[in-house]
């Protein structure tokens, strides 16, 4: 069975989902999202809503996002025009965090790369400040 | 799950009451018993007790009792902790309360037909000392000490009950995760949670996907709270993490630290003869 890995967006950085979780299809596999989005969501008032979740097939390619804030009851009351908004900044502050990670990723490579250069050793973490 | 029943059960390993107390150093002035429940009787009560208590060695995921089924023994733990679970028909499980040396897998109702009331499993590999319901049953008419001691021990199970219906029906699960794991150190006595720890069996005592439990780890371990390693959690920031979690690890555990089982006053005078 194919392996999926639920990779989340939280504020500004991205929380990942390493081992992943094995299901028949994508189809499965956005049920699944559906479901962990709504427990991650559960009671969190409105401290989830600009959260995402980006789904990754076992070779790390993309195979679709889901955003939070789509699924959000609290805003079925709003208008239309309202949550166009709310929908576009989500899907924009999502661009953003993966924007963040992968220069944080750069930052950290180009660090490892110039202390190789001068022959000197350097610790690296992988996550965290 | 394993058949509770000792003779076919491979995760059980008996000794019969005569063999273990030859292995065992006895209960002699010094030692006391690895429960604490236990350890916190007067010994007269305590020796009405010991004569019917079998000690036993669990494996992981060993099945004390079942739901629904007839109760036969109740278990002291020494060490580890035992998981005590609501299972619907499907299979689907979330944890009710949890119990470790401080406590006593007891039974909960009182009705004639004693039925276990929740499924326990044991999170471990742990020794525990059990006896026969029955035979509780006649020690219980005879000791006040002994009844009192399992009387509190049925009201923090009770407590652990509502305190998980609120929060269950009420808080984020980030918020019920870090809860979890302060709540199982403080029954385990120890930051480092063992091979218990791992993320699909915590997701099954909290009634969420494992993916959930992963990225909300993560966030956990972001935050310096917690390291969660290959198969075990190690609490790095208690306050940290006690923040985190709900209003209900601290609220719980100020009701239950009344009830918990005290040490028993030392006699200071030398033993006699």
């Amino acid at each position: 069975m194919p392996r999926f890995h639920f990779h989340l967006r939280a504020r500004g950085t991205i929380n990942r989902d390493l081992e992943g979780t094995e299901l028949p299809d994508l189809t499965a596999a956005r049920s699944h999202a559906a479901v962990v989005t709504e427990e991650l969501m559960r009671n969190s008032g409105a401290g989830t809503r600009h959260w995402s979740m980006c789904v990754e097939n076992e070779r790390g390619e993309p195979q679709f996002d889901l955003f939070f804030a789509d699924d959000d009851p609290s805003l079925a009351a709003c208008s239309p025009q309202m949550r166009m908004l709310v929908s576009t900044t989500c899907r924009r502050f999502g661009a953003l965090t993966d924007v963040l990670c992968a220069a944080h990723a750069i930052r950290v490579e180009t660090g490892m790369l110039l202390a190789r250069a001068r022959g000197k050793p350097q610790l690296v973490y992988s996550s965290g400040t | 799950m394993a058949n509770p029943r000792a003779g076919s059960n491979p995760y059980f390993e008996m000794t019969a009451a005569g063999s273990d107390r030859s292995r065992l150093p006895p209960l002699g002035a010094g030692r006391r018993h690895e429960n604490r429940v236990l350890a916190s009787l007067p010994p007269g009560d305590l020796a009405l007790l010991t004569r019917h208590l079998h000690v036993a060695t669990l494996q992981p995921g060993a099945v004390l009792q079942h739901q629904d089924h007839p109760l036969e023994h109740v278990y002291f733990p020494h060490e580890g902790l035992v998981s005590l679970l609501a299972i619907t028909p499907d299979g689907a499980t979330v944890e009710a309360a949890s119990v470790g040396r401080g406590g006593v897998v007891c039974p909960l109702q009182q009705s004639n037909q004693r039925h276990a009331f929740l499924t326990a499993v044991a999170q471990s590999a742990m020794r525990v000392s059990r006896i026969a319901a029955a035979q509780l049953e006649v020690v219980l008419n005879e000791s006040e000490a002994v009844e009192r001691a399992l009387r509190a021990c049925r009201e923090t199970l009770l407590l652990q009950l509502r305190q998980n219906l609120v929060c269950g029906g009420l808080h984020a699960v980030e918020q019920r995760l870090s809860r979890w794991l302060l709540e199982a150190a403080d029954r385990l006595e120890s930051d480092v949670l063992p091979i218990l720890a791992t993320q699909e069996h915590v997701a099954q005592r909290l009634g969420v996907r494992r993916t959930t439990v992963t990225l909300l780890a993560s966030r956990l371990q972001e935050a310096g709270a917690i390291r969660w390693g290959r198969s075990r959690v190690e609490i790095l920031d208690r306050a940290r993490l006690e923040r985190m979690a709900c209003s209900c690890y601290a609220g719980l555990r100020e009701r239950m630290t009344p009830l918990l089982p005290v040490d028993p006053v030392r006699a200071t005078q030398p033993p006699a003869g």
